[in-house]
């Protein structure tokens, strides 16, 4: 991996966190946390375990709720938006599950129909192919009989990926896409994430403590620390960063995966 | 830590109040949901497919210990009727009032307590399970919603298949009572079915029955509502599972009672 691949940034941020508070009871989240997300990036969010990251990706879907602070996603402020509202939203945000998240009682061929059906696709030919499709880009053809419990872990979050780009998404999240992985399927669902990123030209944000997959995928590195997003930049800037508090946190998450 | 202190904590001011708060707030879920529930049920599309999905499953989950129940609680409560009729030579009167107390009160009551331990239960792990894995978030994440989705097809499946189970439950448990008195020298089965049928009166039933359509929402709402917010893996399921089971039977039957004394008062008095 050369840095000449990693894109610059441009336009206007397709997802913007601003002053956002979370937190659930007496456990506070985040407090005052920013991020902006620009259109085609990879960008990566690192932080250990317990710092929030999978809550950020639910905020941004609306799966919870900020207490306070503006949640923008392509131009929409949906910090006020109720569950009705949010249908159009999530149609535009795809997620991939920590652990798939695949529905056990129906097939593959069902779990990516899910999101077609839902959103009053009733033609079979259309959905069938739709299923061929995506399953041929997360390099699993023909498995549309099989229930998600015959399938391996790798597979199954290659399916999750599959249904979650089954409806062409601007953004795409991911939580832990390579945790409990062995090495090879973490590189081949770190090359999966680069080369969808690219061929569908949509917006990757995905939440990691895997520093090796992080660096290998993400154009840009946002690290979550003491409830907020304490640096934000060019992967290679902050991976060789003078900052003390990035190398602490760098060599802290390298720490915490040797103690894994 | 030492069993005294241990107990002493048991009784701690501080945790009761922690106890009644989480009953307080499981009670406000259970009502919100109630609430979504009544607002989405006739929403289209209906999703009737996921209606008699559920009510084939509910149904086949809970047939057979309805059936076992039913049958063994009557020929229970025929022979203590029996023995204690006899000595006022009124055992011919056992027809009558076993009929009416299964009516009334044992077969929907056994009925909504072991459907709640069967099917609460079953409900309760299959949500919980889903919850935990994020499943519940997926649904939403991919544009549906679990309410409408997984809560109301559950719901409306139990409040047609618990009445059918209770009323299953009134006709199994007469005919085995009959079957048992007959086995008295001067008792014939069709003596006791006869006098059961004729002293049970369309009130009587209709009591039974309204209770049942409240004991099935009481069991499918707490259940779902305990499911859909399972937290804590593995562990959490097993606990909103137990915790189903236990709240839907003391509701099931402290709600009896006042069911019983609301029935009497608008008249279902019927032939006591």
């Amino acid at each position: 991996m050369t840095e000449a691949r990693r894109r610059p940034v441009s336009g206007d941020p397709i997802v913007q966190l601003r002053d956002v508070h979370m937190g659930f009871g007496a456990l506070r989240v985040f407090e005052g946390l920013n991020l902006d997300v620009y259109p085609g990036e990879i960008l990566t969010i690192i932080g250990g375990s317990g710092s929030g990251k999978s809550v950020l990706l639910k905020l941004i879907l609306r799966l919870l709720q900020q207490q306070s602070g503006t949640v923008r996603v392509d131009g929409e402020d949906i910090s006020a938006y109720d569950e009705g509202r949010m249908l159009p939203v999530r149609r535009k945000v795809g997620m991939v599950f920590q652990n798939g998240a695949l529905f056990d009682s129906l097939t593959v061929y069902e779990n990516i129909a899910y999101p077609l059906r839902e959103r009053g696709v009733d033609d079979d030919a259309f959905i069938s192919q739709r299923v061929g499709e995506v399953l041929e880009m997360v390099g699993l053809p023909g498995i549309e009989p099989k229930l998600p419990a015959e399938l391996s872990g790798g597979m199954r979050k290659r399916v999750a990926l599959a249904r979650a780009i089954a409806e062409a998404p601007k953004v795409l999240l991911y939580d832990e896409p390579t945790t409990g992985l062995d090495p090879i399927n973490v590189r081949r669902v770190s090359e999966l994430i680069l080369s969808l990123n690219r061929r569908l030209d949509v917006t990757s944000i995905v939440v990691t403590h895997d520093l090796a997959s992080a660096y290998m995928i993400s154009d840009r590195l946002a690290m979550v620390a003491e409830r907020r997003i304490i640096a934000v930049g060019p992967t290679e800037e902050l991976r060789h960063s003078a900052d003390p508090q990035v190398r602490d946190f760098l060599s802290a998450m390298d720490y915490e995966r040797r103690a894994e | 830590m030492s069993a005294s202190e241990s107990l002493a904590e048991l009784f701690s001011l501080s945790l009761i109040r922690k106890r009644i708060d989480s009953a307080i707030e499981t009670l406000g879920g259970v009502g919100i949901l109630a609430a979504q529930v009544a607002r989405r049920a006739l929403a289209r599309p209906l999703g009737a497919r996921g209606i008699v999905q559920q009510i084939e499953a509910i149904g086949v989950r809970s047939t057979s210990v309805v059936v076992l129940t039913a049958i063994f609680s009557a020929m229970v409560i025929t022979i203590q009727f029996s023995v204690k009729l006899s000595r006022f030579g009124a055992k011919e009167w056992a027809g009558n009032a076993v009929g009416v107390t299964l009516a009334r009160e044992l077969g929907p009551v056994m009925t909504a307590l072991m459907v709640g331990g069967r099917v609460g239960a079953g409900i309760a792990a299959e949500l919980g399970s889903m919850a935990v894995t994020e499943q519940i978030d997926a649904v939403r994440a991919l544009g549906a919603d679990p309410v409408k989705k997984l809560v109301v097809p559950r719901v409306l499946a139990t409040l047609v298949v618990l009445p059918l189970m209770g009323s299953m439950a009134v006709v199994l448990g007469v005919f085995a009572g009959g079957m048992v008195a007959a086995l008295e020298p001067d008792v014939h089965m069709s003596y006791f079915v006869n006098a059961a049928l004729r002293s049970t009166t369309l009130n009587d039933y209709f009591s039974g029955l309204g209770k049942t359509v409240f004991f099935a929402l009481n069991i499918s709402l707490v259940a779902c509502y305990l499911g859909m917010n399972t937290r804590g893996g593995t562990v959490g399921v097993g606990r909103a599972t137990t915790q189903t089971v236990v709240i839907t039977s003391v509701i099931t039957l402290v709600s009896d009672f006042f069911l019983t004394k609301l029935f009497l008062a608008i008249g279902w008095g019927g032939a006591i």
